[in-house]
């Protein structure tokens, strides 16, 4: 056998190869080169075939991803690929962030997240102008009359929901992107109410059901999207639901909602709808009228419904159901039908789409299409001069039906399509659009929003597909997709607001305001964390909020984790609290003892958490600290009593040992004053124990335990139901006594809840208040700052219908701590603000796992977590940027 | 490294010529193929190599013992301790977390509250295969029916052999493992084969099954509402094309590799859309597998030598263990388990009528037709993400609606291309084999590079711009 027949399989690979090479070199078409660079001296072509990188190669496109640490932290302003400027006078977007609410929060900065991952932007709406000045300024720009409106929810002055109509394409028939504008925008404005649903979907068996009712199977849906257009007339949602001989039904979840509007259609031969809450009747509506037009019908709904049922007998044309709290708030229509288009919208019946919308009427009108106008694009089956015909008729649709009402358009989002090699490759057509979409608006007085550039631009489809964010067809975006979408959409029209609003007007914003006041205590936290020394003792002085011990257990365990902890502080004396073992303490009572407390005025000398425990003789108290604890670090306890003439004996023993008794015979008692005792002991677990002798009484405050190591040390001290005035009403030379021993170098004041229930509080006096107490907190110790924390959210109830209304006093309160704060050069955090503004406590209840309680005052377990949380990233992110550039 | 990738073509070659170069001394060209599938495995992770190479201490060992020993119990032991463990590593690797969270559903739906803990382990690539090839190995030895005094390195080398190491054929020891001590030879019409076949494999596997994949079978499942029940017709079809020419494109490739290697190993299909009915349909599709079942799980549990009724019971464990074989999750167990409710009653039906001693013209289509759509239904829960979204698939199918706007044209002319793919008589297919294999070198290198530039080509064209229109 020749060698070229034994070796013919290795010279067919070379020869081959060489081919290949050969071919490369050759002045030939680039289809014909199998290694294109090759000719061009370049052997980057075979060297990444011989050796393939390991690593994953970044798209060229791709933005760094940032770590999860880069990305959770403050959003750096400085990166120009990622961030477009905000607009003049808006917010930095860290604020804009936080006024979502601290329990929204963590899920937005996920998405905050997400979308450096997938070189999403931040892009501005472009606002147009709806009338010009004589000196050719805008007047009156497009979105004016919807933040208007959304500034009379925010001063309270506005009685009526303020709406907003958002049609689009199959984007929005999902739900998911306006859920997220809905949620954001009630969690900042409040809830006017679900809003309008569909009685079905448009689709019958496609999509999600969270915008429709519950429909029985018979009814005929007639959509714009139907092929030769509608078979009944159709109204702004572009859909009807029709009934002809069987009775059909519909259900629809009324939970929290007061009022149910129908929207139909009247006919000659019209049938009628029944309608029952819960079962019972609420009303019948006959359809039959001479005149086919639109109509509508408005029904109370019982308190606490939960079921809306709707029987159709006969020919009836229903186009759905608007359900609304009857009060102020956002509501937010999502009228999304898959295929949309501008020119399928303008198959709407022209006057029953404006008696409709204009009934309807919204403050905003949000038109979220083109991607199917961009589809078609690619196709060549329209051109741009046809959509934008399209588009121009639909917006003066709009603008007939509510001249009043704010429009803003949107591009459409990128779409792709996928090569035959399984690359995918962006879609031709969405800049085009995007293009005539801009002008349109702009032109016609409308704002726009490029959500093209937001979501990353034209090349966007590749990273969005490979983070899992679009659905296979690459048009459509998955449920986290969308989400983003709503995220940067939402984030864009609160720039938008606050920018509008000039930033200043932000009555009440979130975070941490004058943080220079800290700048010793954070000094001392520096030292602390650097040197591994020291203590930094802080106080919570409050009232229910404080007592619970959730929040300052939360806090104290973040602040812990970066400082360390130096003991869990002071405890009032009382009955055993479950509250306390979390944080490993117990107490008990034991025999006779009366607790009084300050709200019940008995006396004016208080222990620090304005009560006194009074033991009759043979009764004893009991602290148990660090009790799971195994340490052998030294501890400092001390016991806080009331020394007067004519009081009991009483002994103080120590893990069982008697250390003293008293009152000692050093001294005699002359008049009532409070005491601290101090103790020392090897170890880190023990039980302070004090027995009373009688023959007297004996009024114990309270104990604390230190730990001698480094840390800081947060005292909670809290008087359900207090004020500002009860701390004020104590003897304030034994409350400086006290703090004093205390050695806090930071003073948290957190009241203001339950003077915001006072309906006639009196600011003089609350000013006056802390005034006094300033001077007391002042005396106790000259060099301590403090910072006070603003009133939670509270409602209450006008016992009419279970409605809840905002507590009397909140907006007063809030604006008067906030200067009592900067008068007395303390540092001020709004806790209603990190809640989410006015109406948060609601929301809160409202969520999946309730963070608030029913009583629209206190919060759940959770709650207090997810506010300490906020807190303490604000406390801590202060801190931070107090520190000099190489230490943060 | 994927086969149909320029970086293994260019490995290939390497490892080619490196293992020419040293074939006629034992030692080195084991060495050569055993550092070539190290590394083509580690390109992926490294870290399951550790596994694999415990599996071959696991079957060199036991392998000893039971040549050693005599005693049929503590052989049987033997071997059932080291079957155990591998299968084992296979449940723990694989379906520890499937079997976790269905614990914790079931205790939670008997009322106990339970957290059940999420198992971070990596699923090894290939695991599935490695680990019935293993097992194969062993119970052959205890059968006597290879050898059991193989080297550590030649265990090494057969588990990791690096065409069938991801996805099979599950190559027996005799087809490969036997054969390392026989110096291997290449003839150059077997050569030429081999490449042929690899050139095929990667055609079909570009044209065709990612084209059908990338264009209609992903986005109809992703979301079979937005589409018409005509097109989720088709795309299950289509789906049951693109399987075929993805898996067997894969076969190809790795035979052609192998027998480029001097190995020639056993085919994994034959035309299994010719089967006039289910029990011909597993004997034609993934071969290796259905022999692998029945050899090492069904002729052991009785197979059907037992009462007609353990006969069945075999039948249907065999199937839906099968079925569970290919993924952690009920819904594979619920595809196998079908497939075996289907197989038993057509045992029984052939047990009451008799099976068919030939089918004429009409039977043989009614029957190809009839296990055709069996087959395409059935993977519907084998494709679907979870059963819920099968079920849905199934609802969208009843609906009956009309349209196929969603189909272009270039999808149908690969459908198209398909099927004329798949009827392609095999006799053609050969003669082409042949014709490459007695061209001159140059004209051989001619059509490899002009195939590969037209798979360049073509993989740049626009697939479908897959967008939901209902109007």
């Amino acid at each position: 056998m020749s060698f070229g027949r034994r070796h013919a399989t290795g010279l067919t690979l070379l020869t081959t190869l060489a081919l290949a090479i050969l071919l490369s070199l050759l002045p030939l078409p680039d289809p014909l080169r199998p290694f294109q660079r090759l000719k061009d001296g370049s052997a980057e072509d075979l060297t990444a075939i011989l050796f393939p990188s390991t690593g994953k190669q970044p798209l060229p496109e791709n933005p760094a991803v940032p770590t999860e640490e880069e990305a959770t932290a403050a959003l750096d302003p400085a990166e120009p690929e990622v961030e477009a400027p905000s607009q003049p006078g808006a917010p930095p977007r860290e604020l804009a962030l936080k006024l979502l609410g601290a329990a929204d929060l963590p899920g937005a900065r996920k998405l905050e997240t997400l979308a450096r991952k997938v070189g999403a932007r931040h892009v501005p709406i472009e606002q147009g102008c709806r009338r010009k000045s004589q000196e050719g300024y805008c007047a009156n720009p497009s979105l004016a009359p919807f933040f208007r409106e959304l500034d009379a929810l925010l001063a309270g002055t506005r009685t009526k929901p303020v709406r907003v109509v958002h049609f689009g394409d199959s984007l929005i028939a999902s739900d998911h992107i306006s859920d997220v504008i809905r949620s954001r925008l009630q969690a900042r404005y409040g809830s006017g109410g679900a809003g309008f649903l569909f009685v079905d979907r448009p689709t019958r068996g496609s999509g999600r059901t969270v915008r429709t009712g519950k429909a029985s199977e018979g009814w005929g849906i007639a959509k714009i999207t139907d092929r030769g257009g509608p078979a009944s007339p159709v109204g702004y949602t572009g859909v009807t639901f029709t009934t002809t001989k069987e009775p059909q039904q519909v259900e629809f979840d009324v939970a929290g909602a007061r009022t149910a509007e129908l929207f139909f259609l009247t006919d000659p031969a019209g049938g009628d709808l029944q309608l029952r809450a819960d079962g019972q009747p609420v009303g019948r509506i006959l359809t039959r009228f001479p005149k086919q037009e639109p109509a509508f019908a408005r029904t109370r709904l019982p308190p606490d419904a939960q079921l809306l049922s709707l029987t159709a007998r006969g020919a009836v044309n229903l186009y759905g159901v608007s359900l609304e709290a009857g009060g102020p708030g956002v509501v937010y229509d999502s009228v999304g039908l898959p295929g949309a288009t501008a020119k399928l919208l303008l198959r709407t019946d022209p006057t029953v789409f404006r008696d409709q919308l204009g009934h309807r009427d919204p403050s905003l009108v949000v038109l979220m299409l083109g991607g199917n106008e961009a589809f078609e694009f690619s196709r060549k089956e329209t051109t741009t001069a046809q959509a934008r015909e399209s588009f121009t008729q639909l917006v003066a649709r709009v603008r007939e039906a509510v001249p009043d009402a704010a429009c803003l358009l949107t591009s459409p989002m990128a779409a792709g399509v996928r090569k035959m090699s399984g690359e995918v490759a962006p879609r031709a057509g969405s800049e085009e659009i995007a293009q005539v979409v801009r002008e349109v608006a702009l032109e016609a007085g409308c704002a726009y929003w490029d959500m093209l550039a937001a979501a990353g631009g034209q090349g966007a489809m590749r990273r969005w597909t490979d983070a899992n964010l679009m659905l296979e067809d690459l048009v459509h975006p998955r449920a986290v997709g969308s989400d983003l979408l709503g995220h940067l959409f939402d984030l864009a029209l609160a720039e938008a607001h606050f920018g509008w609003r000039g930033g200043a007007a932000l009555q009440d914003p979130p975070g941490l305001e004058s943080p220079e006041a800290l700048v010793r205590t954070f000094q001392r936290l520096h030292t602390l964390e650097q040197t591994g020394t020291g203590r930094v003792g802080l106080i919570q002085l409050g009232a229910s909020h404080t007592a619970s011990h959730m929040f300052t257990d939360r806090v104290r365990t973040r602040m812990a984790e970066r400082f360390g902890l130096a003991g869990r502080g002071f405890i009032g004396a009382g009955q055993h609290s479950k509250r306390l073992t979390s944080s490993g303490v117990d107490r008990k009572l034991t025999g006779e003892w009366s607790v009084l407390d300050a709200l019940k005025p008995s006396g004016k000398i208080w222990g620090l958490t304005g009560i006194r425990a009074l033991a009759a003789p043979g009764a004893s108290a009991e602290f148990s600290f660090c009790e799971k604890c195994e340490g052998k670090t030294r501890s400092r306890l001390q016991l806080h009593f009331l020394e007067e003439p004519g009081m009991g004996r009483f002994d103080v023993l120590l893990d069982g040992a008697k250390m003293a008794s008293f009152p000692d015979t050093e001294h005699a008692v002359k008049s009532a004053s409070a005491r601290v005792v101090e103790l020392e002991a090897e170890g880190e677990r023990h039980v302070l124990s004090v027995v009373s002798r009688g023959p007297g009484a004996v009024s114990v405050f309270g104990a604390s335990h230190e730990l001698d190591r480094a840390g800081v040390v947060l005292d909670a001290v809290g008087l359900p139901g207090s004020t500002i005035f009860t701390l004020a009403s104590y003897d304030q030379p034994t409350l400086a006594q006290q703090l004093k021993a205390r050695r806090p170098e930071l003073y948290l004041l957190f009241y203001g809840t339950n003077e915001s229930a006072m309906a006639e509080l009196d600011l003089h006096q609350m000013r006056a208040g802390y005034h006094q107490v300033f001077q007391t907190l002042k005396e106790a110790s000259p060099d301590a700052e403090c910072l006070l924390i603003g009133p939670t959210d509270r409602m209450q109830s006008t016992n009419r219908h279970n409605v809840w209304v905002e507590a009397p006093s909140q907006r007063r309160v809030i604006p008067a701590l906030r200067e009592i704060a900067r008068t007395h050069g303390c540092a001020f955090w709004s806790a209603r603000a990190a809640m989410g503004g006015p109406g948060a406590i609601a929301r809160w209840l409202e969520r999946r796992t309730p963070l608030a309680h029913p009583d629209h005052v206190h919060l759940t377990p959770e709650g207090y977590a997810v506010l300490a949380e906020a807190f303490s990233e604000d406390l801590l992110a202060a801190y931070a940027a107090s520190l000099p550039e190489g230490a943060r | 490294m994927l086969f149909h990738s320029l970086q293994f073509l260019a490995f290939f070659a390497v490892v080619f010529f490196g293992y020419w170069l040293v074939a006629r001394w034992r030692l080195p060209r084991l060495w050569v193929l055993l550092g070539a599938s190290v590394a083509f495995y580690a390109a992926w992770n490294p870290w399951p190599l550790l596994l694999f190479a415990a599996y071959a201490v696991i079957n060199r060992v036991t392998s000893r013992v039971l040549e050693r020993v005599t005693r049929p119990a503590a052989r049987k032991a033997a071997l059932a301790a080291a079957v155990t463990l591998q299968l084992g590593c296979l449940c723990l690797f694989k379906y520890g977390n499937l079997f976790l969270g269905t614990s914790g559903w079931l205790l939670r739906r008997l009322g106990i509250e339970v957290q059940t803990p999420v198992l971070d382990l990596v699923l090894p690539l290939g695991l599935s295969f490695v680990t019935f090839q293993a097992i194969s190995y062993l119970v052959d030895v205890y059968r006597g029916q290879v050898s059991g005094r193989h080297s550590l390195l030649a265990h090494l080398t057969y588990l990791l052999f690096f065409p069938t190491v991801v996805s099979g054929p599950i190559v027996r020891a005799k087809d490969l493992l036997e054969r390392f001590d026989q110096p291997p030879s290449l003839d150059p019409v077997d050569g030429a084969q081999g490449l042929f076949r690899m050139a095929m494999g990667i055609a079909k596997k570009l044209l065709l099954a990612d084209v059908l994949a990338a264009g209609l079978v992903n986005p109809v499942f992703a979301d079979p509402t937005l589409y018409t029940s005509a097109e989720c017709v088709i795309a299950a079809v289509a789906y049951s094309l693109q399987l075929y020419f993805d898996f067997s494109a894969y076969s190809d490739v790795a035979i052609g590799a192998a027998r480029m290697f001097g190995f020639p190993l056993p085919e994994n299909f034959d035309k299994p859309y010719h089967a006039r009915n289910l029990f011909e349909f597993w004997n034609r599709w993934h071969i290796s597998l259905s022999t692998w079942l029945r050899d090492y799980f069904y002729i052991p549990l009785g197979g059907n030598r037992g009462s007609k009724l353990q006969t069945l019971r075999n039948l249907f464990l065999v199937m839906t263990l099968g079925g569970l074989w290919h993924g952690a999750g009920w819904r594979f167990a619920l595809w196998g388990g079908i497939h075996g409710g289907l197989l038993v009653l057509l045992r029984i039906w052939w047990w009451i009528r008799g099976r068919p001693k030939s089918y004429g013209i009409v039977g043989t289509t009614f029957g190809i037709a009839t296990t055709f759509s069996l087959v395409v239904l059935t993977r519907i829960f084998f494709r679907a993400n979870d059963v819920p979204q099968a079920l849905t698939f199934f609802d969208r199918l009843l609906e009956f609606t009309p349209g196929l706007a969603n189909v272009s044209p270039l999808l149908w002319a690969t459908l198209i291309g398909a099927g004329l793919a798949y009827l392609t008589p095999r006799s053609l297919f050969d003669r082409g084999a042949e014709l490459f294999a007695h061209a001159p070198i140059p004209a051989r290198a001619v059509a490899l590079v002009g195939l590969g530039l037209l798979l360049r080509q073509v993989s740049g064209i626009e697939v479908q711009p897959y967008i939901y229109f209902q109007f």
